[in-house]
């Protein structure tokens, strides 16, 4: 079938459908718009809600990067020591007042380490579960003191927010 | 084969003399096509009625968007306020911060009809839209209590016989819940703020012993 059969043909076969066939094209167009201005709206609104968690997480990492009991000789530094005591199982009560400033909503625990991974410590209350559950997580790059202010290695301080059920 | 078809339609109309069935015989007889246009026109301004009330639609939802957009922005500035005032260690003595409503010219929600409220755990703002209610809430990351500082020391004083501050700690055991559940409890209700006055964050601390140490329990006080 050449074209040139197709464009002489005057049998006007198509002809008194003609406005069947553009209100069918104008309907697709429509539903195509919308289909693509629904899908973006729901992915800009999946990044402003993933964004608005983040910074939460960033600046209660920013606050515990700042917190006065786990500070070393110099305010600037971490003390490895007071990470000892925070994390080890005994400490119930520090590691209460350290998370008893924050919202009872906020499900979150606390991973400290060297940038060498030589050491680790984590802070947790104890009282959830992330199994199957989004977590959103911030770093912030700390300095730690181990044992004296001579020897001070780069660390991170990483927080960790559960999402709740409902989120 | 058609024409003579219809040439015998014809002769078996004008044989009947019954008025409908002439009717009913006219109809098949005309050839013009009327009824042809009148569907498909009627067809057509169906469907384009159809699209333009999708499209109007869609405009309306999106300014409902918009003003949601903005709901929301309200509420994430004055709850990012009060973690940020929660945020700042304070050394010795205590901070306090003014937030302020923002009333620019050019907002959708006039400030009349907003409904601000802050309880221990949530910033929440609502308002009425042609009989719909629209809403926005946010979680603070601090604990929270919309208090004024004498209104929480005497709630204090009520319960422990003792206000909390460095001088008179509240005697409780550890883990403290009598203090913390109280305090969780009374912060439940909520505090509806007038947009046009400053909202007053500052920190405050409860401090309480089990006889051996002080411990300082921080809170973020809330109040206009």
């Amino acid at each position: 079938m050449s074209i040139s059969s197709f464009t002489s043909d005057e049998r006007a076969f198509l002809e008194p459908n003609n406005d069947i066939i553009s209100i069918a094209i104008v309907v697709i167009g429509f539903m195509v718009f919308a289909a693509i201005l629904s899908k973006t709206f729901i992915a800009f609104d999946d990044n402003s809600n993933a964004l608005e968690s983040y910074e939460q997480a960033a600046m209660i990492a920013k606050d515990i990067a700042a917190y006065p009991p786990l500070q070393g000789s110099r305010p600037e530094l971490i003390s490895a020591e007071a990470l000892d005591i925070i994390a080890s199982p005994s400490a119930k009560e520090e590691r209460y007042m350290f998370f008893q400033r924050f919202s009872e909503n906020i499900d979150l625990f606390v991973e400290v380490s060297t940038d060498d991974n030589r050491y680790h410590w984590t802070i947790d209350d104890g009282t959830g579960s992330q199994n199957g559950r989004d977590i959103i997580a911030a770093s912030v790059p700390v300095v730690i003191e181990l044992g004296s202010n001579v020897r001070c290695v780069p660390g991170t301080i990483t927080v960790k927010i559960t999402q709740n059920l409902w989120n | 084969m058609k024409m003579k078809k219809r040439k015998e339609v014809n002769v078996v109309c004008h044989n009947l003399p019954d008025p409908a069935t002439d009717m009913i015989c006219q109809l098949i007889d005309n050839d013009r096509a009327w009824a042809d246009l009148i569907l498909s026109k009627t067809a057509l301004i169906l469907a384009s009625v159809v699209i333009l009330t999708a499209v109007y639609a869609l405009a309306a939802s999106s300014s409902d968007v918009i003003e949601k957009n903005e709901l929301e922005l309200i509420t994430v500035d004055l709850a990012s306020h009060i973690d940020s005032a929660g945020s700042i260690h304070p050394g010795t003595e205590n901070l306090t911060v003014t937030y302020v409503f923002d009333t620019y010219a050019g907002q959708l929600i006039s400030h009349e009809r907003l409904n601000i409220s802050v309880t221990g755990e949530y910033v929440t703002s609502s308002f009425e839209d042609d009989g719909n209610t629209i809403c926005a809430a946010r979680a603070l990351s601090y604990r929270t209590v919309p208090f004024s500082p004498e209104n929480l020391r005497s709630v204090l004083t009520g319960k422990f016989a003792a206000d909390g501050t460095r001088d008179q700690p509240i005697n409780s055991p550890f883990p403290y819940t009598d203090v913390t559940d109280l305090l969780s409890s009374t912060a439940a209700e909520e505090l509806y703020l007038n947009t046009s006055r400053d909202v007053i964050i500052e920190q405050a601390s409860v401090f309480v012993t089990d006889g051996s140490e002080v411990r300082e329990l921080e809170y973020i006080l809330v109040h206009q």
